[in-house]
């Protein structure tokens, strides 16, 4: 089954979201393994490209997706899609992790690029035993 | 096949063009305010019903039609949807994403920010029921290039 972090660039949260949930590193996980994790911040400005991050333990193929601040948008749409062309909703996931990196500073990483990724690693790395904890949840469900 | 118009906020432009082609309206005469105001959903969604899919209803070629919002993210809402449709193994022929925001006008903008966003009904809804007016017919000619390439054309 397919699992969607996302986003607002597809390469911030979700994307520390989607290797935790592979194990790639975990909540103890440093800055710099933060900053070298392969796309973080890579890609600015490309709404709507996924990204496959890998197969987790139970076969579930794990993406992340930049939706802009519209992911709950996304959500809702998707599996009104998914009802309607009657595909059960329960085969695939999304899940929004954006409050996890404040607005302003996607906004701050287009203007500084370079120094704006470092400044969301740190974000994202005081919260990553909040993130942890719900990609635990995600692994708990069974799917 | 599912014809999905969309626009910002699924409460204008979407809302007249689906209507239009499901047959609700007719095309070749300007509506007035009161039927404006009859259609399902017209001037009614707010935040919190954005981005769900509404039904509208079917055209005379069994297409099904449907409306949605999509706020800024332009052509992406498309790009997104047609790759998660991929992701799932839904036919992406069987999708047809119809954009309605270039034939919105100042008017509509105005009048739907004002009734919509702010919650000034009163004075947003006049405003925006003349520009829908004003841009009728544009809906009809989109509706109708789009009910001859998915429609006429394939039945």
């Amino acid at each position: 089954m397919p699992i969607i972090y996302l986003c607002p660039t597809g390469t911030y949260a979700s994307l520390v979201a989607a290797n935790l949930h592979l194990g790639q590193i975990n909540r103890e996980a440093k800055i710099n393994e933060i900053l070298n994790l392969p796309n973080f911040g890579a890609f600015p400005g490309k709404v709507g490209m996924f990204l496959y991050i890998g197969k987790d333990r139970k076969g579930n193929l794990i993406y992340t997706l930049g939706t802009s601040n519209e992911a709950q948008l996304i959500i809702k749409s998707t599996y009104d899609l998914l009802r309607f062309t009657g595909y059960p909703e329960n085969n695939l996931k999304l899940i929004d992790v954006s409050k996890y990196v404040p607005k302003h500073l996607v906004w701050c990483n287009g203007i500084f690029l370079k120094y704006g990724n470092k400044f969301i690693a740190e974000k994202l790395h005081k919260k990553l035993a909040y993130i942890d904890e719900e990609v635990k949840e995600i692994r708990k469900q069974g799917h | 096949m599912h014809v999905i118009y969309h626009c910002y906020g699924g409460s204008h432009s979407s809302v007249t063009a689906a209507c239009i082609h499901a047959g609700l309206i007719k095309d070749n005469i300007i509506p007035n305010a009161e039927k404006l105001l009859k259609l399902p959903y017209y001037d009614q969604q707010v935040a919190k019903d954005h981005g769900y899919i509404r039904y509208i209803g079917n055209d005379e070629y069994g297409n099904k039609i449907y409306i949605t919002s999509k706020h800024n993210l332009a052509k992406d809402y498309e790009t997104i949807m047609r790759s998660i449709a991929g992701m799932m193994e839904i036919p992406n022929d069987q999708l047809v994403f119809v954009d309605t925001m270039p034939y919105v006008n100042w008017l509509m903008v105005i009048g739907g920010y004002l009734s919509r966003r702010l919650g000034f009904t009163k004075l947003g809804r006049p405003i925006v029921i003349k520009g829908t007016q004003i841009s009728f017919f544009k809906f009809s000619h989109l509706v109708n290039i789009i009910k001859t390439k998915y429609g006429r054309l394939k039945s």
